[in-house]
């Protein structure tokens, strides 16, 4: 079965994410550390869209589906902004030094980093980015 | 997320909660005039801190280069397994000072 919230791109929206997020972790009985993870990659994935996907448009839809099939969760997250795909952004150097070291440019990595697996697509004019994390 | 601040000298920011996208909004308000005031030292008590986002770890650089540019120190105490992971994955834990 897939779970489906609907926002607006607006920053204030994320607490409705986090309810929703918070709910899911019920259902799927996930522990504390996993859905830490889950939300953290989430949040980002999705202030991301707020933040680029509709330059100066307000009242915009954001899409995010979320299922669980043999112990794997899959979140879809849909816009119908500009085509990005934030994969293909430069991943940050984490070697550099305190001064060097540009402030953001993290929340992308973060996903890559926490999901299982992250692919983007774009058709019909949507933004489409599916993130999985193997729950077991 | 609730902020306690003991200001002075050394000036304690104690984060009890979740600093995620909008509650990062909050410190970030609160960050600005402990870097302008009289602190040669500030330390942030993760205790209590459950969660952070990149909005949060960017205050921590912030914070970081902050203190560091009017000759002060900035570090971290108490940060609990999970927002060290966090801090270990992005390079954080590289370049901030955590007791």
């Amino acid at each position: 079965m897939t779970n489906t919230l609907y926002i607006k791109n607006e920053l204030e929206q994320l607490t409705r994410l986090y309810a929703f997020l918070d709910r899911q972790a019920g259902v799927y009985k996930l522990e504390e550390l996993l859905s830490m993870q889950i939300k953290l990659a989430l949040e980002e994935a999705v202030t991301n869209v707020i933040l680029y996907a509709y330059p100066d448009k307000k009242d915009q839809d954001i899409r995010i589906d979320m299922s669980c099939e043999n112990k794997r969760l899959t979140i879809v997250i849909t816009d119908t902004g500009i085509a990005f795909n934030p994969l293909e952004r430069q991943e940050p150097d984490l070697t550099l030094s305190l001064e060097e070291r540009p402030i953001g440019g993290l929340g992308i990595f973060l996903v890559k980093q926490l999901m299982t697996e992250v692919t983007y697509s774009h058709s019909d004019g949507k933004n489409i980015l599916t993130m999985t994390k193997d729950i077991h | 997320m609730k902020i306690t601040i003991e200001n002075g000298k050394e000036t304690v920011i104690s984060l009890s909660g979740q600093l995620d996208t909008l509650t990062s909004i909050d410190l970030e308000k609160e960050i600005a005039p402990i870097l302008q005031g009289e602190a040669q030292t500030v330390v942030l008590d993760g205790a209590e801190l459950t969660y952070i986002s990149s909005a949060g770890l960017r205050l921590l650089l912030t914070l970081q280069k902050g203190m560091k540019s009017k000759g002060g120190s900035f570090r971290l105490k108490n940060i609990q397994k999970e927002i060290m992971e966090i801090l270990n994955i992005t390079g954080f834990s590289h370049i901030l000072t955590i007791e």
